[in-house]
C-alpha cells in the first residue's frame, strides 16, 4: 500500500514537471494569430561556476505550425576547446502530441565551423533536425554548454523573428556573490525574482502569454522592440587573462591588456615609418602610414580561442603581411606610434543592420576592431581591413554609431563620423542628342560622394575593371543601350567619390509613334520604390539613410518636332524629404533638372501613410512624358 | 626570302603563344613580376600563371601533385594567396610538401617569402574529411604566388578530375596522368575549348607487381585560357567551364576476375533494379497496393486512376529539397515521416501506379544544377535524381511528385537538362526530359477610360505552368495581399471584388479576376489624351543588355505571355494616333512577337502576344534574340493618343 502511494506521488510530480502535453488543438487562438512557430515552453538557464567557468543551458519547446517555422526544427550548436557540448537532446511530436521520434547520436551531425570570412577559426558545429513533412508538428531540444572562460554571456531575447508567439519562457541566471553577474533590461520593466542561498545569487524572469510580433518596414531591428536582457560578468577570466567588466574603463583596461606587449615593430619597418613620415604634417603623416598599411596587408582572418579578442602582435604581421581587424588595427596603432602619432584601438559593432552598442552596460558587444587618431578637434577613423578603403572613410559598415576607444586609462564612448544628407549626393549630367525615331546618343557623367560611394556597391566595383561594365548595364535603367565608351574615377579623399562617365546609344530613349515621340526625360533615376501598406502601424517610423539627388539633362533636339506637351513642374515637400522637378524648353534645347533629397530621421508611427503617399508621389511624378510632335 | 622569314615570324608568334613555361618551383622571372596587367584580359583580378598537375595511379595508391602560379593584379585579386586543400583523412590520406612562397620586388631585387608552419591550420572537416588551410605571407597587388602539395590516397582508386578554366584567366594550364592499366576510366572533356596538347602512350609507372607496371600516360594542356564569366540564361557552369573528367570503368587486377564498374547503359538497368532502386523492397509493400487500390476503386479510365495516386503522393509527401535516384529509407518510413527525397517520392509513384495496373518505368535524370549527362559515360554517378514515365491522355507523359504548385504536364524546372534514362524491364531508351506544354501568363483587360485619364472596368488574369506555381507559392505562403502587392507593384490602382479561383486546382490555371481602377498610365494635356497602354506583365527592358556573348542562351521551358486589353474611349474624343501593329519572329519557330492595335467605334483593342518555343538559341542567334526583344520593349513602350473631338 504504502508502496503504490509512494508511486503515485512520484508519478504526479513528474508529470508536473514534463507537462509534456503538446497538443497543438489546446492552443489559444490568441497565440496561434499572425504565429509560423510558438514557443511552448523554454527554459534557458545561464550558470556562473566561478569567474572562469559557465554553463548555459535550454530546454526549448517549439510547436511549428507551417512551413515559414520550419527552421525552428533545426538546432546548431557551436563548440569549440574552451566550450563544450555536454548535452544534446531532442524529440519530435506529431500535431496531438504523441512522440514521433527522438534524436539519436547518429543524427547528430558534426562539422568544423568556420565562418565565410575566415581562414581559421577554432569553432567546431553540432547540427540536428526534426523537421516533419505535415503540419502543425512540435519539436523539442534540450541542450548544454560548458564555458572554460567567462567574458560574453548571450544575451536573451524573447524573440529572434516576427511571427513567433510565447507562450511560456522563463530565464535564469545564477552567480556567486562574489562574481555577480550584471545586466540590463530591454524593451520591458519586469524586475527578477531574485532569491540568494549559500552565497548564491539566482534572479529569474518569466515571459508568458506573449502574441507574435510584426516586423514592419522602416522600422528598427526586432531587437529593440522585443523585451530582453543584456548581461555582463563583473569578475571575469578568459585564458588566464583576469578582468572586470562593472566598467567601461575597466573592460577597456581588460582589452589593452591582451596587447600591452604585442605593438613593438621590427626596428626595420620603425625605421622605414620614420623615414617615409618625417617632417611631414600630422594628417599628411597618418595618410602616409595608412597607405603603406594599406599597400603592405591584407585581411586574413584567424580566431582561436582568446585569439577571438586578442590582435596577433605588431611584429607578426609585418612578418606575414596580413592579419584579421584586430590584429591590423594594433598593427595600425603601432606604425602610427613610430611615425609619433598617439592612436586609439577602437571596438565597434560593425554592418549596416546591426545590433546598437548600448552604452550604458559595459559587456562585450563588438565584433570589429578600427583606429581612431585624435587629431585637435577633428578624429580621423581608419578601417584597416581593407586594402582600397579611402583614407578616413567610415561608411555603412561602421560610420555614424556608438564604439569604445580603448584609451591609456582604460575606454570611452565615441561616435563614428556621420555624413549630412548634404555630403551624401548622387549628381548626374547628361547630354542627349535624339533623333527622330527616338535614338539617342547620350554622355553621362555622374558623381557619387559620401555614403553615395557605395551605392550598388559601386566602391567594390571602382576596383574590379571586370565589374565596372556590368555595373553600369546594371544601374542605368535605360531600355536597350549599348554602351560605346565608359571610364571610372575614384577620388579617395576624406569624403569620397567617384566619377562614373559613359558614352551610349539608346535605339529607343524616346518612343516614336506616328507623328509623335514620347520622352521620359527621367530614364536615369526613375524612383519605382513604393512601401507596401500596414494596417495598425505600432512601431516609429526610421529612415536609415540622408542624401541628396541631382539629375540636370540636356536634351537636343531633331529639327522639325515641337513640344506638344511638356508636363508642368513638380514640387513635393514632406518630412521625410523633398523633390522637385523642372523642364525648360529653349531653342531646340529641353532642359531637365530633378531633385531629391530624403532626411534621415526617426518619425512617429503614424506619419508612416505619409511615407507611402511621399513616394506615391515621387515615383507619379518620375513617370512623367513630354510629348513632341513632328511639325510636318 | 623575306616572304619566308614573315612567314616564319608569324607561324612563330602563334606558336610562342602556347609554348610551355618554364616551370620549377622557386625559379622566377622578373618579368612576372614586373607586370602590372594581363594583356590579353586588362580587366584581371589575378592571372594564372601556370597551374600544373599530375595523377599517379598505380594501383597501390593513388598520387595526386599540384603547382600553381599566380600573379596578383589589384586588391580583389589578394584572396587567391589563401590557399584550401581537400583530402580523405586518417591512415588511408596524406598530405605532403605543401609549400607555398610569395615574391615581390622590393628595390629591384626579388623578395622571397616562404610559407611556415604557423600560417598553415589543419581541421577535419566532417568525419573523414581533412581540410588544409594556407595564408601566404607579404602579399600585396603585384606579387606573384605560389605553391604545391601532393596528396596520397592509399588503396583506393581515385583520380582526381581537373579543371583547367576558372573564375580568372590561365596562361598556362595542363594535366598527366599515369594510370596503370589494371584500371580502366573513361575520359571525357567538358566545356566550350579544346586542349592544344592532347597526347597519350603507353609508359612505365610504380608496380604493383611487374604484370601491372604498364601505365597509359596522358597530357593534356591548354594556353590562355579565358576567365569564365557567368551569363544570364545559362544552367549550371559545370556545364560550360572548360574540364577533363575520368569515370571508373573497370579494375582488371592480375589473377583475379575483373572488376566491372562501368561495363555498359545495359548493365545500369539491372544494377539499378537490384541495388538502387530496392525493387523488392518496394514491391513487397503491402500498404501501398491497399492504398493503391483503394485509391482507384470506382475509377475506369487509366488517366482517373493516374491523377487520383498523383494527386495522393504529391500531397501526402513533402519533399526535403535532397535528390536522390533511388530509395533512401524503408517506404514505410517515407510515408510515416511524410517526406523524402525525389527518389523516395517518385518510386512510391512508381510502385503505386504500377499497382492500379498502370504503365510506370523509372526515368534517371541529371538535375541542371548537376550538369548535363554524357551518354558515352555509362555511369549512374552522372544521375542524381529519378522520375516516372508514365501514359496520360494517350501518350508517355513524364511526371514528378516533388512539387505540391505544379500541375501534372510539368516537371520542376531543374529536372528539365537533356537527356534521361528509362530503364525497362526489358531495355532502356534515352528519353529527352523537356517540357513541352507551354507556361502562360494571359492579362485580360476591359477597361472604360474617363475623362480625368482614369481607366475603370475589369482586369482578369490566367496564369498556367510554372506562372501558376509562383502565383500559387505567393498566395498560399504570403497570402493574397502580399501577391497583389506584387502583381501590381508601382501602380496606381484600386481593387474591389477579388475572386481567386483555381488556387487549389494545380492542374486548371490559376484564375483571378478583379474590379480595378487605374490611374497614371494616362496623361490629359488639354484637348490630348495620352495612353500607356501595356499596363500589366510590360517588357520594360531588355533582358540581353550585354552586346557580346559568350554561351548559349537557355529559357529553360517554352512560355507565352498574352495581354489584351479593350478600351472605350471618352464620349467627345476620337483616337488620333494608334500604335502600328508589327510582328516579329525568332528563327525556326522559335519564337513569336504579334502586336496588334486596332479601333472600332470608340473601342480600342490592344493585343500583344510573345511566345518563346525553343529552349535553347546559339551564341550566332544572339544579336537576333536581342533585336526581338528590343521590339517588344519598344512597342510595350509605346503610346495612343486621343483628341477632343472639336465640334
Amino acid at each position: 500500500m504504502r508502496r503504490s502511494i509512494i508511486l503515485f506521488a512520484f508519478l504526479t510530480i513528474s508529470w508536473v514537471g514534463y507537462s509534456q502535453n503538446y497538443n497543438v488543438a489546446t492552443l489559444p487562438e490568441t497565440l496561434k494569430k499572425n504565429a509560423n512557430v510558438i514557443v511552448r515552453e523554454r527554459n534557458e538557464k545561464f550558470i556562473i561556476l566561478a569567474k572562469d567557468r559557465a554553463t548555459h543551458s535550454v530546454h526549448e519547446v517549439f510547436t511549428i505550425l507551417n512551413e515559414k517555422g520550419k527552421r525552428y526544427a533545426t538546432k546548431v550548436l557551436l563548440y569549440s576547446p574552451l566550450q563544450k557540448i555536454t548535452k544534446f537532446k531532442g524529440t519530435v511530436y506529431d500535431a496531438n502530441g504523441k512522440e514521433i521520434r527522438h534524436l539519436k547520436s547518429d543524427d547528430i551531425y558534426d562539422q568544423s565551423a568556420i565562418s565565410g570570412f575566415s581562414l581559421y577559426e577554432d569553432n567546431r558545429l553540432k547540427a540536428a533536425e526534426l523537421a516533419q513533412g505535415v503540419y502543425p508538428y512540435t519539436a523539442e531540444f534540450e541542450y548544454e554548454t560548458e564555458y572554460k572562460y567567462l567574458f560574453y554571456i548571450p544575451r536573451f531575447s524573447l524573440v529572434h523573428d516576427e511571427k513567433v508567439a510565447v507562450e511560456k519562457s522563463r530565464y535564469t541566471i545564477q552567480s556567486p556573490k562574489k562574481a555577480m553577474a550584471r545586466y540590463k533590461l530591454l524593451n520591458h520593466n519586469q524586475q527578477p525574482i531574485e532569491s540568494i542561498q549559500n552565497d548564491i545569487v539566482t534572479r529569474e524572469w518569466n515571459f508568458d502569454n506573449t502574441p507574435a510580433f510584426r516586423e514592419e518596414s522602416f522600422s528598427a531591428e526586432l531587437v529593440d522592440h522585443v523585451p530582453g536582457m543584456l548581461f555582463g560578468p563583473t569578475e571575469f577570466s578568459f585564458e588566464n587573462y583576469t578582468g572586470t567588466m562593472d566598467s567601461w574603463a575597466n573592460f577597456g583596461t581588460w582589452i589593452s591588456s591582451l596587447s600591452n606587449d604585442r605593438k613593438i615593430l621590427p626596428i626595420k619597418t620603425k625605421n622605414e615609418i620614420e623615414k617615409i613620415t618625417s617632417g611631414l604634417p600630422i594628417e599628411d603623416k597618418i595618410k602616409t602610414v595608412y597607405e603603406y598599411l594599406q599597400s603592405k596587408t591584407r585581411y586574413v582572418s584567424i580566431q582561436i580561442g582568446i585569439g577571438g579578442f586578442q590582435p596577433f602582435s605588431a611584429s607578426v604581421v609585418d612578418e606575414s603581411g596580413y592579419g584579421d581587424c584586430k590584429a591590423l588595427s594594433n598593427y595600425t596603432v603601432s606604425l602610427l606610434a613610430a611615425a609619433g602619432v598617439k592612436a586609439n584601438y577602437v571596438l565597434i559593432q560593425a554592418g549596416s543592420d546591426t545590433n546598437k552598442m548600448i552604452t550604458d552596460f559595459p559587456s562585450s558587444q563588438f565584433n570589429h576592431a578600427v583606429v581612431a587618431v585624435p587629431n585637435g578637434k577633428d578624429t580621423l577613423w581608419l578601417e584597416c581591413t581593407s586594402q582600397t578603403n579611402p583614407f578616413g572613410y567610415m561608411g555603412t559598415f561602421t560610420g555614424d554609431r556608438k564604439a569604445l576607444m580603448i584609451t591609456d586609462g582604460g575606454a570611452k564612448v565615441v561616435h563614428t563620423p556621420r555624413y549630412s544628407e548634404n555630403q551624401n549626393v548622387q549628381s548626374r549630367i547628361g547630354y542627349v542628342d535624339l533623333d527622330v525615331t527616338g535614338g539617342a546618343k547620350a554622355t553621362v557623367i555622374t558623381t557619387y560622394s559620401g555614403l553615395q560611394y557605395e551605392k550598388e556597391k559601386l566602391n567594390f566595383v571602382l576596383n574590379s575593371p571586370d565589374e565596372q561594365k556590368k555595373w553600369i548595364y546594371r544601374n542605368t535603367h535605360v531600355p536597350n543601350f549599348d554602351i560605346n565608351n565608359f571610364s571610372f574615377a575614384n577620388n579617395k579623399e576624406r569624403i569620397p567619390s567617384a566619377i562614373v562617365s559613359m558614352d551610349l546609344y539608346a535605339k529607343n530613349y524616346a518612343t516614336s509613334s506616328g507623328k509623335r515621340l514620347f520622352l521620359n526625360p527621367n530614364l536615369m533615376n526613375r524612383s519605382t520604390f513604393l512601401p507596401g501598406a500596414i494596417d495598425h502601424r505600432t512601431t516609429p517610423v526610421i529612415t536609415e539613410n540622408g542624401f541628396v539627388e541631382v539629375d540636370t539633362l540636356h536634351f537636343k533636339l531633331p529639327d522639325g518636332i515641337y513640344p506638344e506637351f511638356i508636363p508642368p513642374a513638380t514640387e513635393i515637400k514632406s518630412v521625410f524629404g523633398e523633390y522637385e522637378n523642372s523642364y525648360h524648353f529653349d531653342q531646340g534645347v529641353l532642359l531637365y533638372i530633378r531633385r531629391i533629397k530624403i532626411h534621415k530621421g526617426v518619425f512617429p508611427a503614424e506619419s508612416y501613410t505619409e511615407l507611402i503617399n511621399f513616394y506615391n508621389r515621387v515615383g507619379k511624378s518620375d513617370q512623367a512624358k513630354i510629348v513632341f510632335l513632328s511639325k510636318t | 626570302m623575306r616572304i619566308l622569314t614573315a612567314l616564319l615570324f608569324a607561324l612563330s608568334f602563334t606558336l610562342s603563344a602556347q609554348v610551355r613555361p618554364p616551370i620549377k618551383f622557386g625559379v622566377i622571372s622578373k618579368d612576372e613580376l614586373k607586370m602590372t596587367v594581363y594583356e590579353k584580359d586588362s580587366s584581371a583580378a589575378a592571372v594564372i600563371l601556370f597551374d600544373v598537375g599530375e595523377s599517379t595511379l598505380t594501383g597501390l595508391s593513388s598520387t595526386y601533385t599540384r603547382h600553381t602560379r599566380v600573379k596578383i593584379l589589384t586588391e580583389a585579386g589578394l584572396n587567391y594567396a589563401n590557399v584550401v586543400v581537400k583530402f580523405y583523412k586518417g591512415n588511408i590520406g596524406f598530405l605532403r610538401d605543401f609549400k607555398a612562397v610569395s615574391y615581390n620586388l622590393v628595390n629591384g631585387a626579388v623578395e622571397e617569402t616562404k610559407v611556415e608552419g604557423e600560417n598553415k591550420f589543419k581541421e577535419e572537416f566532417v568525419e573523414g574529411i581533412q581540410v588544409a588551410r594556407m595564408a601566404i605571407p607579404k602579399v600585396r597587388v603585384g606579387s606573384v604566388i605560389e605553391y604545391k602539395y601532393e596528396i596520397e590516397l592509399l588503396r583506393y582508386f581515385e583520380l582526381r578530375d581537373w579543371e583547367f578554366q576558372h573564375l580568372i584567366p590561365c596562361k598556362w594550364s595542363e594535366y598527366k596522368t599515369h594510370v596503370t592499366q589494371a584500371a580502366e576510366y573513361h575520359v571525357q572533356f567538358l566545356g566550350y575549348l579544346s586542349p592544344h596538347i592532347n597526347e597519350e602512350k603507353q609508359d612505365y609507372c610504380g608496380a604493383l607487381n611487374d604484370e601491372v607496371r604498364q601505365c597509359k600516360y596522358n597530357y593534356w594542356a591548354m594556353a590562355n585560357v579565358p576567365a569564365f564569366r557567368e551569363e544570364p540564361f545559362i544552367s549550371s557552369y559545370k556545364n560550360y567551364i572548360s574540364t577533363v573528367k575520368f569515370s571508373l570503368a573497370s579494375i582488371n587486377l592480375p589473377r583475379r576476375l575483373p572488376q566491372i564498374i562501368m561495363s555498359s547503359w545495359e548493365n545500369l538497368r539491372f544494377r539499378y533494379f537490384e541495388e538502387t532502386f530496392a525493387y523488392g523492397k518496394v514491391k513487397n509493400t503491402l500498404f501501398l497496393q491497399k492504398k493503391a487500390e483503394e485509391l482507384t476503386k470506382g475509377l475506369t479510365h487509366p488517366d482517373d486512376k493516374l491523377v487520383a495516386i498523383f494527386n495522393y503522393v504529391k500531397d501526402n509527401l513533402e519533399w526535403t529539397r535532397f535528390y536522390s535516384y533511388g530509395t533512401t529509407k524503408d517506404p514505410k518510413k517515407i510515408m510515416e515521416e511524410k517526406k523524402g527525397s525525389s527518389g523516395d517520392i517518385n518510386l512510391i509513384l512508381l510502385s503505386m501506379l504500377r499497382y492500379a495496373g498502370l504503365p510506370a518505368d523509372p526515368l534517371l535524370i541529371s538535375t541542371r544544377d548537376h550538369g548535363i549527362v554524357r551518354q558515352e559515360i555509362p555511369s549512374g554517378s552522372q544521375f542524381n535524381s529519378v522520375l516516372v514515365m508514365s501514359d496520360y491522355k494517350g501518350k508517355k507523359t513524364i511526371i514528378d511528385a516533388t512539387n505540391k504548385l505544379l500541375p501534372l504536364e510539368f516537371l520542376p524546372s531543374n529536372c528539365l537538362n537533356g537527356l534521361g534514362y528509362l530503364a525497362l524491364d526489358n531495355g532502356f531508351k534515352w528519353v529527352e526530359v523537356m517540357q513541352t506544354s507551354k507556361t502562360r501568363n494571359s492579362v485580360d483587360l476591359n477597361l472604360t477610360l474617363d475623362e480625368n485619364g482614369n481607366m475603370n472596368g475589369k482586369y482578369a488574369s490566367s496564369l498556367t505552368g510554372y506562372e501558376g506555381q509562383s502565383g500559387r507559392q505567393t498566395i498560399s505562403k504570403e497570402g493574397l495581399k502580399i501577391h497583389l502587392g506584387e502583381t501590381f507593384k508601382g501602380k496606381e490602382i484600386l481593387l474591389r471584388d477579388t475572386t481567386v479561383e483555381n488556387l487549389d486546382k494545380v492542374n486548371e490555371p490559376l484564375k483571378q479576376s478583379y474590379n480595378v481602377t487605374i490611374a497614371g498610365h494616362s496623361q490629359k494635356a488639354g484637348e490630348v489624351i495620352y495612353i500607356d497602354p501595356i499596363v500589366f506583365s510590360k517588357q520594360a527592358s531588355n533582358p540581353f543588355v550585354l552586346e557580346e556573348r559568350v554561351y548559349p542562351i537557355d529559357f529553360i521551358h517554352p512560355k507565352e505571355t498574352i495581354l489584351t486589353l479593350r478600351l472605350k474611349v471618352p464620349d467627345g474624343y476620337a483616337v488620333d494616333e494608334l500604335p502600328q501593329s508589327k510582328m516579329s519572329i525568332l528563327p525556326e519557330g522559335g519564337g513569336k512577337f504579334v502586336y496588334g492595335a486596332s479601333q472600332n467605334d470608340g473601342l480600342i483593342t490592344i493585343t500583344s502576344q510573345l511566345i518563346v518555343n525553343r529552349v535553347l538559341f546559339t551564341v550566332e542567334e544572339y544579336p537576333n534574340l536581342r533585336e526581338f526583344y528590343n521590339i517588344v520593349v519598344a512597342k510595350h513602350n509605346e503610346q495612343i493618343v486621343l483628341k477632343k473631338i472639336s465640334k
